[in-house]
């Protein structure tokens, strides 16, 4: 029940720094109607929505951490204005060409830099999530645990021997370079 | 030149910074130089910045944890109501049909059918919907087609451009499963108007639970292309109550087969334009309200 209740921008700002699942709920509940509109009406579907409200709670969560929400605008201005952008993006991608008009008001709302990053990380993760199991596990391993050596690498994988894990590292790496280059949108986000 | 095992450890070393004089000169020199290389480099320095961020990776995953448990509570809910609102619908309709079929006053010419009908509006929107068991055009409600303003086919290229259609959107991924999977030929045979391919396609679906909804959704959208709005509007009332899809778009594509369907009902069609117009977050509610100034100017 408790996720029914609205909160204040002040109160989802502090869940989006502590996590705290009860506030969040919430502002996930609220904001899916916004960002439902938004995609339906450009004929998105279900996963779209569900894409486009993670990816807006993330650029939230960066904005905050980064210092740059305004806290004279709304949080729910700031919704619809990075998911009316974000979907625009996602459309373009697609092959819509016709960007909305609410574009113009990203330089107001500043998010413009965290929008490309989300843009790229989610292209990023995506091209990850096509490698085999076992290639996304060591790449998300290494990168995910900056001060691993190749040592701990081979320990956590049962291999015989750093050499065998710097080898797999190097051809699951070409193998996400070949699937980056494969998509004709790769120059984008480099 | 691509990238070689050799250069990681560099590559490393450059990202977090820890590359200095000669090294350093050297690694800018060659990003200048060779450009397949530098292409390879940023590849790998982005790949390698989304799955730093722990903090932001973390944030990620729990919403799109708290995300499956809204989706979770949301079906279920809508399952319980439907489970309320079809036990006494399917049970009106039993006594409904039993009426019907024993009343003395069910005989053809008396014109008595249509007003026992009339207090049974699911019996009745059924009816409406069957030309097989359509009642006397004279005692029928007109319906917006009677609006001299649109002919049918105006109102059928209306439906035909405002229909809610993801699949034209959707991304097949893969070329192999482009060729393997079932769902995506259908809506590759769809995309390319040959709907009763796809029709026939989306009926093998249906043994499928897990693809159920889709396969209907589809099999509502073909038939829906092919001017079959009777079937369509089956398809969409079915994917309804399947609850797993939104029913925003759903309740919209139900109301554009009432637009575009012949012998339309004025109050079918209202009904279901003023449930949406009733509801100002409903998804479509601005596009209900546009439909409506259309119609009524």
């Amino acid at each position: 029940m408790a996720a029914k209740v609205k909160y204040t921008d002040q109160e989802y700002l502090s869940a989006i720094r502590s996590g705290d699942p009860i506030i969040l709920k919430s502002l996930l509940v609220v904001t899916k109607k916004i960002i439902a509109k938004i995609v339906y009406t450009g004929n998105g579907t279900m996963e779209d929505i569900l894409e486009v409200q993670s990816s807006v709670l993330e650029i939230l969560f960066t904005l905050d951490r980064n210092s740059k929400l305004d806290i004279s605008k709304s949080l729910m201005a700031y919704v619809h204005t990075i998911a009316t952008r974000y979907f625009a993006q996602i459309k373009r991608k697609r092959g819509n060409l016709n960007l909305i008009k609410e574009v113009e008001m990203v330089q107001e709302f500043g998010f413009e830099q965290e929008l490309i990053e989300m843009e790229r990380m989610n292209f990023f993760k995506g091209k990850l999530k096509l490698l085999k199991e076992g290639c996304k596990d060591l790449l998300e391993f290494c990168w995910s645990n900056e001060d691993a050596t190749m040592q701990d690498v081979a320990k956590n994988f049962n291999w015989a021997s750093e050499n065998v894990a710097s080898v797999r590292k190097f051809e699951c790496t070409k193998k996400l370079i070949r699937l980056v280059k494969a998509d004709k949108l790769y120059n984008e986000y480099l | 030149m691509v990238m070689e095992q050799k250069d990681i450890p560099i590559i490393e070393a450059w990202i977090k910074g820890k590359l200095h004089g000669d090294d350093l000169l050297s690694f800018e020199k060659r990003m200048t130089n060779d450009a397949e290389w530098a292409e390879e480099v940023k590849i790998y320095r982005y790949s390698k910045e989304t799955f730093s961020d722990k903090e932001r990776l973390e944030f990620r995953k729990k919403i799109e944890i708290i995300q499956v448990d809204i989706d979770k509570e949301e079906s279920n809910k809508k399952g319980l109501k439907w489970y309320f609102i079809f036990i006494p619908i399917a049970l009106l309709g039993l006594i409904a049909w039993y009426w019907i079929s024993s009343s003395p006053i069910n005989t053809p010419g008396t014109g008595s059918t249509i007003e026992a009908i009339d207090s049974f509006p699911e019996v009745q929107d059924k009816l409406l919907l069957d030309d097989t068991l359509k009642p006397n055009e004279n005692t029928m409600e007109q319906g917006i087609s009677s609006n001299p303003k649109f002919s049918d086919k105006e109102l059928i290229a209306m439906a035909d451009s405002k229909i809610f259609d993801p699949l034209q959107e959707i991304n097949l991924r893969s070329e192999t499963e482009k060729q393997n999977n079932l769902l995506n030929k259908a809506i590759s045979d769809y995309r390319q108007g040959s709907y009763r391919k796809a029709i026939q396609k989306a009926n093998e679906l249906m043994i499928n639970d897990s693809l159920k909804s889709n396969a209907t959704l589809l099999l509502g959208l073909a038939h829906f292309r092919l001017h079959e709005y009777i079937e369509a509007y089956a398809a969409f009332q079915q994917v309804l109550a399947l609850s797993e899809l939104a029913p925003d778009p759903l309740e919209w594509n139900i109301l554009m087969t009432q637009l575009a369907q012949k012998n339309r009902s004025e109050k079918t069609f209202h009904q279901l334009l003023e449930k949406i117009l009733s509801d100002k977050q409903h998804s479509y509610y601005d596009k209900a309200f546009e439909l409506k100034k259309v119609i009524s100017n």
